[in-house]
């Protein structure tokens, strides 16, 4: 009976037009708009020399060492234009031709930028300092090391909160399981109340079929991402797949709880469900890159029990550090609050009786 | 006014599911804001890098006076721990633009060996970080070289003495009104992607009852002309985007109070109409929706792409100038890019002369013949719809003899 139910389980899941667009379709829609307008997110500063305007008149030729200075910069450091006084070099300025403008003033150097304080401008009042200060010496001190396996990106946190999100999705079939099985919800609960089958064991079946779609739409959301749109996941291939597994029972147990809760129309219980899982995505960081970071920090207990921070966390781990404790936390902490979710949901559904169907 | 009337029984009686929504939506517009963006400054402030410096040796006087120049010209960043774990998470959620190791003894010949550090890479914060690094250590290595014979306290003095010259900058702000918090563009922003799908989902799933084939007959039955049927429809959409308009404004007024932050009144006053005009653009565009989808799985599917869609494409959660030029040619057939360009425009006006609103006018212009556009698409959807057989559902009309 149990692989029965479960083969008939997997048909009409398969056949369920809803069910396939937000498992399916939307991650590798939502995937390609992140590919498609991200592309550019990790753009590498690259130092060129930066637009200055320099107003050449009598003060600057007056002081000879700071214009030998400026003529030694131009052309490495510096694009200069030389201007025959302040209002021109302002209107180049304005327009925005030049990031700052370099004059002499009272006998000293003076550097003028516009209101939007810039790179390139605290770039020039770098240079401007390094002169008053007499520096020559330009040795490099500094030599970069890498702290990970793998080189960080600003994008990877949208595409695993992404992956987190369809993770939680898995809560609409555990939400139609609980549902289906209630007799005073639906004609099927009706039916499967009067029937002489054990309701656990098709409750489990069921879920269980859930849990192989959802994994398959899981699998295939990443294939599309790391071979289709090059989103990098490490090389822990059957790693990535476990918490793909993990993180789509926390959903199916997630949507099976809420559906068990009260007496509330099946409405309001769709919207609390869609709702936790957009809040719960939203605090993971699929909005804000950082921010389920920076709630990990201010507040970790939220964090660790927010399923959907779980996942993408996971995900991350397994992506700069490969296998380690951190990963095993992710899935214990998943582990227990499906447990709980399920735990909850058998108490509410057992030996339910109704009075008249 | 039948149907004006039943539009709003039928949002009364989703309103629990339509208030948790709005409810996600402003803990969404509040939270990616306040992860955004502080005041911009009117006066000049140069780069501050975020530093991390791990020194097993902090009270070395050479160290102790990095520490001094950094903190003077970066923000010193402590983690809880030296974890390579938690260091490079720091770096990867940018709490730390650059993480400096100073090894133990590295003060008593800085020229022997480096200073390992780690960084995001390619980002200019890291560089100029690095830059300042070099600055001061490139100082003690001049002084230690000169003076031999001075003791590490007395290096440290000279160096903080020399490094501490810093040249005049003046501010030029060429008669520009004061700017409005950037904590209020970023919340302008996320409204597009907020009332669009807000308004989408609110007119659509009201307008869907209307698409019931019994509904529909009885309507047709019923001797009303067919734009009276279609503007309490209409009337309503308009009240919708009104609604939230003047909701999502007074959240964002009492806030970010941009105008009590000093911003100029009538940038907020740009703004709000920029919301105003987008809000009628979302109306527009959830009645065409409305009238194309036939199942509430097809409704919240198209809500949510065509929403996502537009803002990615729009703009809003990357900035435009961020994006390929290959995208940008698309996005610019889409409203949200211009509601993304007034608001960009909004903060870098230099004044209120007239060729300096002109683009903003007519970027609104452009929002309200999208909205005018999409609306004049769902008429004529509506009407190709009607006279369609499945707008009758199964039944056939046949004349009776």
């Amino acid at each position: 009976m149990f692989l029965h139910t479960i083969s008939i389980r997997l048909r009409i899941l398969v056949r369920n037009r809803f069910y396939l667009l937000w498992l399916f379709w939307f991650p590798l829609a939502l995937s390609t708009f992140f590919y498609l307008t991200f592309t550019n997110l990790d753009s590498i500063f690259q130092f060129a020399p930066i637009p200055t305007a320099v107003v050449e008149d009598d003060a600057l030729k007056a002081d000879a060492s700071f214009a030998n200075a400026l003529n030694a910069l131009d052309g490495k450091f510096l694009d200069i234009t030389y201007c025959q006084d302040t209002e021109e070099a302002m209107e180049l300025l304005k327009t925005q031709e030049v990031s700052g403008i370099f004059s002499v003033s009272d006998n000293a150097p003076l550097l003028t930028v516009g209101q939007d304080s810039s790179e390139a401008a605290s770039l020039l009042k770098h240079f401007l300092d390094e002169y008053l200060a007499g520096s020559v010496d330009s040795s490099d001190f500094t030599e970069e090391i890498s702290l990970s396996q793998n080189p960080p990106s600003s994008s990877l946190n949208y595409y695993y909160s992404l992956l987190a999100l369809v993770c939680l999705y898995g809560c609409f079939s555990g939400f139609e399981t609980v549902i289906g099985m209630q007799g005073n919800l639906s004609y099927v609960g009706a039916r499967r109340c009067a029937a002489p089958a054990r309701r656990l064991v098709s409750f489990l079946a069921e879920l269980t079929a859930a849990l192989i779609l959802n994994t398959a739409c899981l699998i295939v959301s990443m294939a599309y991402m790391s071979v289709c749109l090059k989103v990098p996941f490490g090389s822990h291939v059957p790693a990535l797949i476990l918490t793909g597994v993990f993180g789509s029972i926390t959903g199916i147990s997630f949507g099976a709880f809420i559906a068990s809760l009260g007496q509330f129309r099946t409405s309001i219980k769709e919207a609390l469900m869609m709702c936790s899982c957009m809040l719960c995505s939203i605090l993971g960081g699929l909005v804000v890159e950082d921010l389920g970071y920076l709630i990990s920090r201010r507040l970790p207990l939220l964090s660790y029990l927010n399923p959907a921070a779980r996942i993408s966390d996971s995900f991350y781990s397994l992506y700069c550090y490969g296998v380690t404790g951190r990963l095993s936390v992710n899935l214990l902490i998943l582990t227990g609050l499906s447990l709980l979710f399920l735990a909850i949901t058998f108490r509410n559904i057992r030996r339910v009786q109704y009075e008249h169907l | 006014m039948n149907i004006f009337k039943t539009c709003f029984l039928i949002t009364r009686r989703l309103a629990f599911s339509l208030v948790l929504y709005f409810f996600i939506f402003a803990v969404m517009a509040v939270i990616t804001t306040m992860a955004n963006g502080d005041t911009v400054p009117t006066d000049f402030a140069a780069c501050r890098p975020e530093v991390t410096v791990l020194a097993p040796d902090s009270s070395d006087p050479l160290t102790e006076g990095f520490l001094t120049f950094l903190s003077g010209n970066c923000t010193l960043v402590s983690l809880p721990d030296d974890e390579t774990e938690t260091l490079q998470d720091a770096i990867f959620f940018h709490e730390t633009d650059l993480i400096v190791f100073i090894p133990e003894g590295f003060s008593r010949s800085p020229s022997s060996e480096k200073l390992q550090t780690a960084s995001y890479p390619g980002s200019f914060e890291s560089y100029y970080g690095k830059i300042l690094i070099n600055r001061y250590w490139n100082t003690v290595t001049r002084l230690l070289s000169q003076f031999p014979e001075a003791s590490q306290e007395e290096i440290r003095e000279m160096a903080l003495s020399s490094l501490s010259v810093s040249a005049k900058v003046v501010t030029e702000r060429f008669d520009a009104p004061s700017p409005l918090p950037s904590v209020y563009r970023s919340f302008g922003y996320i409204l597009a992607y907020i009332l669009m799908a807000h308004l989408l989902m609110c007119i659509s799933n009201v307008l869907l009852c209307f698409q019931a084939p019994a509904v529909t007959m009885r309507t047709l039955a019923s001797p009303t002309k067919p734009w009276k049927r279609r503007l309490p429809l209409i009337l309503y959409s308009l009240a919708l985007a009104v609604v939230s308009w003047i909701f999502f404004s007074v959240l964002g007024l009492v806030i970010y109070r941009p105008l009590a932050e000093g911003g100029d009144f009538r940038l907020v006053l740009i703004g709000l109409l920029n919301i105003l005009v987008f809000a009628l653009v979302a109306a527009s565009l959830a009645l065409l929706v409305s009238v194309l989808i036939k199942t509430s799985v097809s409704q919240e599917i198209a809500c949510n792409l065509i929403s996502l869609g537009f803002c990615f494409l729009g703009g809003v959660f990357v900035p435009q100038s961020m994006l390929s030029e290959s995208l940008l040619f698309f996005s610019r057939f889409t409203p949200t890019y211009w509601y993304v360009r007034v608001w960009d425009e909004i903060f870098a006006i230099p004044d209120f002369s007239a060729s300096a609103l002109s683009p903003i006018l007519s970027h609104l212009l452009l929002e309200l013949g999208f909205a005018a556009v999409l609306f004049l698409m769902s008429l004529a959807a509506e009407k190709i719809k009607s006279r369609r057989r499945e707008a009758f559902g199964e039944s056939v009309t046949t004349y009776l003899p």
